[in-house]
Order: C-alpha cells, then sequence, then structure tokens
C-alpha cells in the first residue's frame, strides 16, 4: 500500500470518527426523581467555551419558577445544530442545552 | 386559600412541540393546605371563578392547560390568559355521606383535574386497592385534559378515559357546578360544602365527559373504579396477515391470541404496523391478560432504552431527504423497540394497570393522528387505509387498536365496538399529507370514521357537524345550560374551537 492511500485510509477514518463524535453529541441523557410529575417544560443553552475553561456563570442560570418545588426530571442534549458548532470550532465553543421540568408535588389521598 | 400565580406575558409551546403561541399572561394555580377535599375544592373553585370573572370584565379569553399534552392546538389562547392546572393535584376518598343514598364511596376518587393520569393510577392501587379500568398508553395527561378529549386506550371492554366520571366540577364566571347524571350522584350537603350547585341532567353529564374545553373549568371529577387486577404483557414481531386483520376485524380476539401462542380472551390488543410492509415485515404485537391480584407478583422495572427527541428528528430528517428508505427504516426502527417474543417457560412481565401504561419522556415535534371506524369496517378499509398513507409518503407507523364505544356526546369512539388507527411518529410535512389522504380515501369509501379532538384532525366545523349531527346540538344545548350568558361561553374561545364550531 502507497503512503497516498494509507494517507486516505486514515483520513477516512478521521473523518468517519467525527462524524460519530458529532452524532454522538446529540444523544439524550435524561434524569427523573422516582414517581415523576413534571410541570412546566423549559429549555436554557449553556454554553462551555476554551475547552471548559470558561463557563457562564451559574448565577445566570438560574431556573425560573422552581423555587419551593424542585426538578421533576431533566434532559441534557446537544441539537445537531449544537453538535455541528462545537465540531466545527474545534471545541472552543461547546453549546448544550438542558430542558428541565419542575415537580408539581405528590401528596397522600386524603379525606373528601 | 388556593393561589394564582402569574407569571406574566411570553411565547408558550405544548408539550409535544407541535403548536405555540404567545400568551397575554400564564397563570400557575396553587392549593393551600385545606383541611378537607371539600374545603380544598371550595377554595380552589372561588380562585378560579375569581380569574375567570377578572377575564371576562377584561375581555380576554381564558384556556385551562393541564400537561399541554394534545397536539393539536386546542389548548392554544393567543393573546389571552393560559390558566395551568397541574398543581391542582390532590386526590381524595368520599364518604358514605358524601354520595346519593345506596351509592359505594369505597369505589370512588374524587380527584382535581389537574392530577396526571399516572397519579390517580397510583392513588386508586396504593390507598384504594382498586384499579381503573383503561387509560390511554402514556400517562402524563391530566385527568381533566384526557377525559375533555376522549383519549383511550386498547382495553377490549372498555370506553375511553371519561367512562369512569361519575360527576364533573365545572367552574363558570357566574356559577360553580357539580355536574351529573339525572338520577344524582352526589350528595346535596357535599355540593353545598363545595360551594357549588347541583346540576343533574343526562345531556349536560355526557357534554360535560367530553368538554374539548368549552364547558367551562374542569376543577374536579369523581371517577369510579373496579376491583384491582394484574395485567400480563405479551410482546413479540411477527407477521400479521390479511386473514389475521379480518379476525380482529369479526372481534374474534381469542382466536388471534391463539395464533400468538395463548388460547386466552386477551384484555388488551395493540398491532403496531408498517404502512410500506404491512403483511411483510413484521408488526409488533402487544396482547395483555387480566389476571387475578396478587401481593407477590415481581415487579416491572424501568424501561432501559428508548428512541428520544434528537433520534427521531434525525429519522424524521434523513425520511423527508431519502423517501425511498422510509419503508426499511421504519421497519427497523419498529423493530429496535419490540423483543422478538417471549422465550418458552419464561414468565411474561406482569403488573398493575398504572404500572403498565409509560412515564413519557418529552419528544420533539411529534405527529399524531388518528382515525376511529367501525370495528366491523376494519377489515375492508385496512387496504385503503394502508394504500393512501403509502401514496402520500407519510412517514410514520400506524398502531391499530380496539375499543368498545366510549361514553361522552362528543366521544369520537362513537361506533358500537371501535378499531383506532393511529398514525405516531415525526412531524414532517409528509406525515401531515399522507394523513389527510387517508381521511379523504376513507370519504370517498364511503367509510364512516372519528378523529380524535386532541390530535391533528383537519376537522372544521361543517365535518362536525356532520359527524355528530344530533349530538352536536345536545352538546351545544347543555354548554348553553352550563354557561347561559353567551359572555361566559365567548371566555373560553380560542381559534381552533371556533373553526370547529364549539365555541360561538
Amino acid at each position: 500500500m502507497s503512503f497516498a492511500c494509507l494517507g486516505w485510509v486514515i483520513a477516512g477514518l478521521l473523518a468517519l470518527l467525527l462524524i460519530g463524535q458529532m452524532l454522538a453529541a446529540t444523544a439524550d441523557y435524561f434524569l427523573a426523581v422516582d414517581n415523576p410529575r413534571p410541570v412546566g417544560e423549559r429549555t436554557i443553552v449553556v454554553t462551555a467555551k476554551a475547552w471548559g475553561f470558561i463557563m457562564q456563570s451559574p448565577e445566570s442560570r438560574f431556573v425560573s419558577g422552581g423555587a419551593g418545588q424542585g426538578l421533576s426530571d431533566m434532559r441534557f442534549y446537544a441539537t445537531p445544530r449544537q453538535a455541528f458548532v462545537a465540531l466545527i470550532s474545534f471545541g472552543f465553543i461547546r453549546p448544550m442545552s438542558i430542558c428541565y421540568r419542575h415537580h408539581a408535588g405528590s401528596v397522600p389521598m386524603g379525606d373528601a | 386559600m388556593a393561589r394564582a400565580v402569574r407569571r406574566g406575558a411570553g411565547d408558550w409551546v405544548n408539550y409535544h412541540g407541535t403548536a405555540h403561541c404567545h400568551l397575554a399572561d400564564r397563570i400557575e394555580l396553587w392549593n393551600d393546605d385545606a383541611p378537607t377535599g371539600r374545603v380544598l375544592l371550595r377554595d380552589a373553585a372561588i380562585c378560579i371563578q375569581k380569574l375567570l370573572q377578572d377575564a371576562r370584565d377584561l375581555g380576554v379569553a381564558v384556556r385551562a392547560v393541564g400537561s399541554g399534552w394534545s397536539p393539536a392546538p386546542i389548548t392554544l389562547v393567543p393573546e389571552g390568559w393560559q390558566v395551568e392546572t397541574p398543581r391542582l393535584n390532590r386526590t381524595f376518598r368520599l364518604a358514605v355521606a358524601d354520595v346519593q343514598p345506596g351509592g359505594d364511596p369505597t369505589t370512588l376518587i374524587l380527584a382535581q383535574g389537574g392530577a396526571l393520569v399516572d397519579e390517580v393510577n397510583d392513588r386508586v392501587e396504593h390507598d384504594l386497592h382498586r384499579s381503573l379500568h383503561t387509560t390511554g398508553a402514556s400517562n402524563g395527561q391530566t385527568i381533566a385534559g384526557a377525559c375533555a378529549t376522549g383519549t383511550h386506550g386498547s382495553v377490549l371492554d372498555a370506553g375511553g378515559t371519561q367512562d369512569h366520571v361519575r360527576a364533573i366540577q365545572l367552574v363558570t364566571p357566574t356559577d360553580i357546578w357539580w355536574v351529573e347524571p339525572a338520577a344524582g350522584f352526589l350528595s346535596d350537603a357535599f355540593i353545598t360544602d363545595c360551594g357549588a350547585k347541583p346540576l343533574r341532567n343526562d345531556d349536560a353529564f355526557e357534554a360535560a365527559r367530553v368538554a374539548v374545553g368549552c364547558m367551562g373549568f374542569v376543577a374536579a371529577v369523581v371517577l369510579e373504579t373496579v376491583p384491582r387486577y394484574l395485567v400480563e404483557v405479551y410482546q413479540a414481531k411477527r407477521i400479521v396477515s390479511h386473514d389475521e386483520i379480518a379476525l380482529l376485524s369479526d372481534g374474534q380476539f381469542r382466536a388471534f391470541s391463539k395464533r400468538c401462542g395463548r388460547d386466552e380472551e386477551p384484555y388488551f390488543i395493540q398491532v403496531i404496523l408498517n404502512p410500506y410492509r404491512p403483511d411483510k415485515g413484521k408488526a409488533l404485537v402487544k396482547l395483555l391478560y387480566k389476571q387475578p391480584w396478587r401481593a407477590d407478583y415481581p415487579r416491572p422495572g424501568p424501561v432501559p432504552l428508548g428512541a428520544s427527541y434528537d433520534t427521531l428528528s434525525l429519522l424524521g430528517d434523513v425520511m423527508q431527504r431519502f423517501p425511498f428508505l422510509r419503508g426499511w427504516l421504519l421497519q427497523k426502527a419498529m423493530e429496535l423497540t419490540y423483543p422478538n417474543g417471549p422465550t418458552p417457560g419464561e414468565p411474561l412481565p406482569i403488573g398493575t394497570w398504572g404500572e403498565m401504561t409509560e412515564t413519557h419522556t418529552p419528544l420533539g415535534s411529534l405527529f399524531n393522528g388518528s382515525v376511529t371506524i367501525a370495528r366491523e369496517d376494519l377489515a375492508r378499509a385496512f387496504s385503503t387505509i394502508v394504500a393512501a398513507y403509502a401514496a402520500g409518503r407519510g412517514s410514520n407507523i400506524m398502531t391499530v387498536r380496539f375499543m368498545n364505544k366510549a361514553k361522552g356526546l362528543l366521544a369520537p369512539a362513537r361506533f358500537m365496538h371501535n378499531a383506532v388507527i393511529d398514525f405516531d411518529g415525526v412531524r414532517i410535512p409528509s406525515s401531515d399529507v399522507a394523513y389527510r389522504r387517508v381521511t379523504e380515501a376513507l370519504d370517498t369509501a364511503g367509510i364512516a370514521y372519528g378523529r380524535h379532538w386532541a390530535k391533528t384532525n383537519h376537522l372544521d366545523a361543517a365535518r362536525v357537524r356532520a359527524d355528530y349531527s344530533d349530538h352536536l346540538d345536545r352538546w351545544l344545548a347543555a354548554q348553553a345550560q352550563i354557561m347561559p350568558d353567551a359572555t361566559d361561553r365567548h371566555l373560553f374561545r380560542n381559534p381552533e374551537l371556533v373553526k370547529l364550531g364549539l365555541i360561538a
């Protein structure tokens, strides 16, 4: 096998590796409390810059409207567009969507 | 005292991401502590009524929204007030004195309208030690929303979720009603304690069972339950032949079950087909068998895997761009979700009805459309439906389910025995085109059918009138009885309901 051919094979493998990474980035990670009672879905986008050295401050990411409720579930994922942005910026810009729902509360049955 | 928390103006998108609008105000309703259920219901009704009166005075439209589950835009209230109910989710036992003489309160659950179906299942099974007879496959809808839209499952001897309802508490700007059959159900004392008045009228009750959000604000319902039971779950991938579709059309469910390897009357049947390979690709068959309750059954674990938001989006995108791959992709996507079939000798999964319904995770831009036909028409309609769907290049799976005639004047399952054909999956333009082709083909073939209020349905006022005729007249008369003042009725308007002719 010539060096040129080997080079193309390696380049192809690297391209597949990148495509695989980009597709995998769109996977959902879903976390829920036992017996969820979800209410009020909202989505925020958090962007890591400089490979995670610069993060948006947590204060600006407080979820709204959930005081006293707690969270029922959360979902982390990147949209194909977000994954693409991370890819073409060499990971310098890494946006991630966080989708969350509050817990509506769960009270035992009472007497009428 | 219950309270309303105003979250202000903003954009809102429904649960499945299929409809959105800008709201003038989004208002959350919250319960507060109350010594008894009746006090809590009275406080909540007063709070709701005050909101409705304020909106009426300002000329603003109001819609109650539970989980926002309906893919159809029936919950949207552009530039109006959206009143959110999921925190009104308490449930209560009734006592002998709370019902009419001779009534058995031990079979009943009183639930606020915002309680999720999952929550009602939990309370019925764990606290009442009973079961619901049927519900839809998913359990994230509020009980008021599920009933108001005629949501159903595939229990062979049951109708819709609304069939459980025995009394409904409705709040309007002018009145607080407990709507019941003419024979009565709740005691006068209980109704008075709730700060309400009785409206005992069969038509009003049957109208309010499937209210489509047009009969006032559903604050609470009383549901009748059945003795607790378990269901064994059979799931398998197998070819479903035309002969077997004919068996199902004839109601020979036991014979169908026998072909799946079990000579027993099933409780529930669901067949998921690929419309591009209806008799060549393997269908996903699910049968539930009712078993007596026992405490020592092995508890089912959580479902380990599922295709979710972006997987579905990706799949839809691929199918839209590469239409020649549709049949193959649908088949592969379907088969990934089901086991091949039970291993001989291996016990089937078993659980309560509530445990067998699915905790739904959010999906992006889902398409849901359905047609409900008389079950005996299934054999002749099947080829028509499949051909029309394929011609429209739809990209969704086709689910066939069965149910009896459902209660409620506007229940879409209006035939004595019904076959419900759902088209569920990704929302891309061809999904809608294919669904429309199906409805046109059924019209051309002269096959009568109903359409789900909460799903994509392409209904308009003329079609609703044609489908429901005298039932619609009785429903509108009941609406005028519940809300005699036209201004009150007008309060619950939105563009979709006006288009359907359900509200002026």
